[in-house]
């Protein structure tokens, strides 16, 4: 929103030392952020108006002409190449130390004492784009001011109204200082923050008039809580005075005419909307009802709005005239042939403006400003200041109805009570009684103090939601005491160890493995286009969707990190030769419950935290081991035995035997896999990919692992090595797990050797095992070791088939 | 028996001059002075000569012992020398290349590394590190908050919803846990939520629809603005250095009263003003305010005897500025050319 320094200036005095930057900064810090500081004069430094006397031709350079210009305390000579300066001619003057842009072009040029061929030149007469004015059409070269009615060596800022400095303050910072959305408002926070002070704002009152009957009914006072209006007759319409024009264009909005100018000026004024029906559009009949079913209506934008039941308008007899505090309809609205009308100045309910101008995705000056709750006191004010305003500008404009005011039920002042200590307390602050009472005066509240406590009524402007208890009333005081001003101090408390969440601390140790074992850690988004999935044969039915997609590609909440992952390395695949990539997330679940949702007895979807990797290398189709490598790493830190087991009903993107879930204890806590090939080739993977995925929250619900203590043999051990053949389908897993039962004294089991091919059967793998004994109590002796071994061979050979080498 | 040891001298001279390995070498050395070498047979002969002459001979003796000594162990570091450059010659390996085959250490995504580094700052303060649903209740993520159902953030276009399931949203804040977590423990409560965020924006280069942050609550007996203040210098002086001052505005957020903005003193110009902070010399990295009285009622706590603040900072921001980011989108691109660099 911009605020002109000039309009401000018209109600408070603004100390004579602050500098517009340091009242920006007040600003910024005890009320809302100032954005920008705009000195409208910033490029009019040492310019003033001149007048020529005289024109000479160059007596060396045919094209350009010496001058003397009147700018005020001298005559200057100007070298001039402008074909239209003429003696008497008002112009502007860039005087030594001014910056220009030459021909409106390039980087600004300073002025200087010089000599133009031989000529001594004391400035510049500028043309409207060297000073940064826009070019009006039929000007000459040179900018002719004889127009105004200024003397010689005036400053030109001054001549040419543009020596304002506007504020732009950030839109959202008020959101809850609806108060501020006019000049008065702003004008009376500065007069709190900088102890200057306040002009009464008043307005005449308005004397009713004759000639028009109004008759004005509220269906719904409810959503529209005070409706004011008046009408007046004898208006022209024309153009609005300059003044006028310049005060609305410093604010951004662009002058029309005096009527729509003078409902503007009074919005930017106190932050009121206001609209001017033509009456002879209108009627003498104002209904202020909801829309009916089907009703349509042409707004001032041209467009025709569909409206609905829920949405509040303003009607005659018969149809719609105007959105209520959204925007007027285009037919009756003010016309250059309009001489009677009727001004509006009312309060909607914000919750109704912003629901209907969401709904029509129309937004306005107005909507905007009802949508954060409008003070309903403001609306008098606010019409008695355009009726004056017009009457003024349009001089056989009068009142002629009386004046409309339904106001059902009219806001009862609030008092809000509290201690000194309380605000003391809360702030951790020592601000004598005295300070407050000074601070809540200023900006308007009414304050009764007994002993140490404080009863404050709150002002109207205020009271609109911004300012209802207590706490809103200690951030009054902490903000205009300033922030800067707390001594900031550290809370104590008792050393009780704080609760630790073990899924954290779990993937904290899981994320360290993986960078140590080269995986780069990637964050994805929790959604997912349906392509991907379709490609990897995920149902999409068992995902959550989102209702309101932003891309309407990725519509999907994640169940599994693999998806994302896997489109992430498709990136990457092209860049690098080996992919190394891992995520930790939440995914969503739709079938299982989760977390509670602080009312009502329905439980969240469940969201466990997943940590996956995945791997790909050029070349590399066994891809499967890299990535068990990463588990293992993992799941010694975290300190889990675990074993796999393959699947019956593998996940459908799954490699249908390069596959098996992870169990710890029997409880499955993830899965590892290869990438189905047809379909890692379908979605566009270049080479093979292996993943493991890991369920934390599984991992945080098995008891912590115990790490139990053997104690170091002191006999040595007896190690023996056997290779066999088997079937390549008989899992090593299986074999481990049969032969640790058969021996008391085998205390590791270790394979060390894989062998297919020359030797061994087609369809038959050799397995080469390392078997090692030991007694706790004593040596082993090589006969006892061999008869194990034996047990071992016969195990091997009874329950899996397998052929012993020699 | 004078002339024995001179010959003896001569005799080692000879052989020691033709030298050239280290198993003659040692083989010399036994001979000569080994336990049953030349010298010690000299000088067992020397017992039977008259007590003038063997004092003569005895020094004698030991004067051609310590110049074979010597000599000895003049060649042997000659030897070693000489051996050590064969080493060097033959063992030179490129230290400076680099190692191959090997994964190498990956890396922690840049907002990991910033939020761990904030967790165990927090930690060490005796907080709560919690976490909580991304999809989260209408009532957590609004109500809760004292943002009512009319509230502007409630607008399709800045939440998530999600088709068929009433009454969730994607969490627009790590605040929802605010409430979560005054229910689970109660008071005191001192408690940081690191999280995932998710706003329904369109994505530029300064806009994410997923983005990341860190939520702080604090609640007891007496915890005032001040406290607040001191907490967040802190982390400011953790994250910025020493000198770091934090300065707070007034900012409205429904969930709290007073509501603030913070900055802290650019770290780049230290607050004389430069293009990162746009020659403000501050820089904003957090919101924060006295928890609101509603929202602690919501948590199952009186606010007539307890009072509290909450804060949250931008992970996303925190670590664009801290390694100069420009583009927002890097951080969920998976591009490992951008993730390795951390």
């Amino acid at each position: 929103m911009l605020i002109s320094k000039k309009w401000l200036q018209e109600f408070v005095k603004i100390p004579a030392g602050l500098t517009d930057q340091e009242l920006a900064n007040r600003i910024s810090l005890s009320t809302v952020e100032v954005e920008r500081v705009d000195d409208q004069a910033v490029n009019m430094h040492h310019m003033v108006v001149g007048v020529i006397e005289s024109v000479e031709k160059h007596p060396n350079a045919d094209r350009l002409r010496v001058c003397q210009v009147n700018v005020g305390i001298s005559l200057a000579q100007i070298v001039c190449g402008g074909t239209n300066v003429a003696v008497g001619m008002k112009v502007a003057v860039a005087l030594p130390g001014s910056w220009v842009r030459w021909h409106g072009e390039g980087e600004l040029v300073e002025i200087k004492h010089t000599k133009l061929r031989g000529e001594p030149s004391e400035g510049m007469i500028c043309a409207s784009s060297e000073i940064g004015l826009p070019q009006t059409e039929g000007d000459g070269e040179i900018l002719d001011l004889s127009h105004l009615d200024v003397p010689a060596g005036i400053v030109l800022a001054e001549a040419l109204e543009m020596n304002d400095v506007i504020f732009d303050i950030e839109h959202k910072s008020l959101t809850n200082r609806p108060d501020l959305m006019g000049h008065y408002g702003m004008a009376r926070e500065i007069s709190a923050l900088t102890k200057a002070s306040l002009n009464v704002y008043k307005p005449k009152t308005i004397a009713p008039g004759k000639g028009m009957t109004l008759n004005v009914s509220v269906e719904n006072t409810d959503l529209c809580p005070r409706y004011m209006a008046v009408a007046m007759e004898g208006i022209h319409v024309e153009a609005s005075p300059r003044w006028l024009q310049r005060r609305l264009e410093a604010c951004g909005v662009r002058s029309i005419n005096n009527v729509v100018d003078v409902s503007n000026f009074v919005m930017l004024e106190l932050g009121q909307p206001m609209h001017a029906f033509d009456a002879d559009v209108l009627g003498d009949q104002i209904v202020v009802r909801l829309a009916k079913p089907h009703e349509k209506m042409t707004a001032l934008d041209e467009k025709t709005y569909q409206l609905d039941s829920d949405m509040l308008v303003i009607a005659n007899g018969e149809k719609p005239m105007a959105i209520a505090g959204v925007m007027g309809g285009e037919g009756s609205g003010v016309s250059d042939k309009t001489t009677r009308i009727v001004f509006e100045s009312a309060n909607f309910s914000p919750v109704s403006v912003r629901k209907t101008s969401t709904k029509l995705a129309l937004r306005s000056e107005s909507s905007a400003r009802f949508e954060k709750s409008l003070d309903p006191t403001v609306c008098e004010l606010a019409l008695r200041r355009a009726v004056e305003l017009l009457s003024e500008l349009s001089p056989g404009a009068r009142v002629a109805s009386k004046v409309v005011d339904v106001y059902a039920r009219p806001p009862k002042p609030v008092t809000v009570s509290f201690s000194v200590s309380l605000v003391n307390e809360r702030l951790g602050t020592q601000i004598p009684a005295k300070i407050m009472e000074e601070i809540l005066t200023q900006l308007g509240f009414k304050v009764r103090i007994k002993k140490d406590v404080f009863d404050v009524t709150i002002p109207s402007w205020r009271a609109t939601k911004d300012v209802e208890i207590v706490e809103d009333v200690i951030e009054e005081i902490a903000r205009l005491y300033g922030y800067d001003n707390i001594v900031s101090t550290l809370p104590s408390f008792t050393i009780t160890p704080p609760y630790v969440d073990r899924v954290r601390v779990l993937e904290r140790s899981a994320r360290e493995v993986l960078v140590g074992a080269g995986a780069t850690e990637t964050y994805q988004y929790a959604f997912v286009r349906p392509q991907t999935l379709e490609l990897l044969g995920e149902s999409l039915d068992a995902h959550l969707k989102l209702a309101n997609p932003l891309a309407e590609d990725r519509p999907y909440l994640v169940r599994s990190l693999v998806p994302n992952l896997l489109e992430t390395v498709i990136k990457n695949q092209r860049l690098f030769d080996s992919v190394r990539l891992f995520q930790s997330e939440r995914v969503f679940r739709k079938e299982e419950n989760g977390e509670e949702m602080g009312e009502g007895s329905d439980l969240l979807p469940l969201q466990p935290r997943l940590i996956t990797g995945v791997y790909s290398g050029k070349g590399n189709d066994q891809p499967f081991w890299e990535a068990k490598k990463m588990l293992d790493q993992i799941m010694k830190k975290l300190g889990f035995a675990y074993v796999l087991a393959p699947s019956e009903q593998p996940e459908s993107w799954q490699h249908p035997v390069r596959q098996a879930r992870v169990l710890v204890d029997g409880v499955v806590v993830g899965t590892i896999a290869e990438v189905d090939p047809q379909k890692a080739e379908a979605l566009g993977l270049d080479h093979r990919v292996s993943v493991f995925e890991l369920n934390l929250n599984a991992f945080a619900d098995l008891p912590e692992p115990l790490v139990q203590y053997e104690p170091v043999m002191v006999h040595p051990a007896s190690e023996r090595d056997l290779a066999f053949v088997v079937d390549e389908r008989v899992a090593y897993g299986a074999i481990e797990e049969k032969v640790q039962g058969h021996s008391p004294f085998l205390k590791q089991i270790e394979l060390f050797d894989v062998y297919r091919g020359k030797g061994v059967e087609e369809g038959k793998k050799s397995l080469a095992v390392h078997f090692i004994f030991r007694s706790a109590d004593r040596t082993l002796e090589s006969k006892e070791v061999d008869a194990e071994i034996q047990k071992i061979r016969q195990v091997l050979e009874t329950e899996f088939g397998a052929t012993i080498r020699t | 028996m004078k002339k024995q040891l001179e010959a003896l001298q001569q005799e080692f001279s000879e052989l020691v001059e033709k030298i050239t390995d280290r198993e003659t070498l040692e083989k010399l050395k036994t001979d000569f002075l080994g336990r049953k070498g030349k010298l010690k047979d000299l000088m067992q002969q020397m017992v039977g000569l008259a007590d003038e002459e063997r004092k003569l001979v005895g020094k004698l003796a030991n004067e051609v012992k310590e110049a074979i000594e010597k000599s000895f162990s003049e060649i042997e570091n000659r030897m070693s020398t000489s051996e050590r450059e064969g080493v060097m010659e033959k063992e030179w390996i490129d230290v400076t290349q680099p190692v191959l085959g090997e994964a190498g250490r990956g890396s922690l995504h840049p907002v990991t590394q910033v939020r761990q580094d904030l967790e165990d700052l927090f930690s060490s303060m005796g907080f709560v590190i919690a976490d909580g649903p991304e999809l989260e209740s209408d009532f957590y993520n609004f109500t809760a908050l004292n943002i009512p159902p009319t509230h502007p953030a409630r607008d399709m276009q800045d939440t998530f919803y999600i088709e068929g399931q009433e009454n969730v949203v994607m969490r627009t804040h790590t605040s929802p846990v605010q409430v979560r977590s005054m229910r689970k423990w109660g008071t005191p409560l001192r408690v940081v939520v690191p999280g995932r965020c998710f706003r329904n924006e369109a994505t530029d280069v300064r806009h994410e629809h997923t983005f990341h942050q860190l939520e702080g609550l604090v609640v007891d007996k007496g915890i005032s603005m001040a406290d607040m203040k001191g907490v967040l210098e802190t982390v400011a002086q953790h994250l910025y250095g020493k000198e770091t001052r934090v300065r707070l505005r007034p900012k409205f957020y429904p969930f709290v009263e007073p509501g603030v903005n913070g900055e802290v003193t650019c770290f780049l110009c230290k607050g004389e003003g430069c293009r990162l902070c746009k020659k403000s010399g501050w820089l904003e990295v957090f919101g924060a305010g006295m928890v609101h009285p509603n929202v602690l009622r919501e948590g199952g706590i009186d606010p007539d005897v307890y009072s509290g603040f909450a804060f949250g900072f931008g992970l996303t921001r925190l670590v664009m500025l801290k390694y100069g980011i420009d583009d927002i989108r890097h951080l969920e691109s998976g591009d490992i050319r951008f993730l390795k660099q951390f």
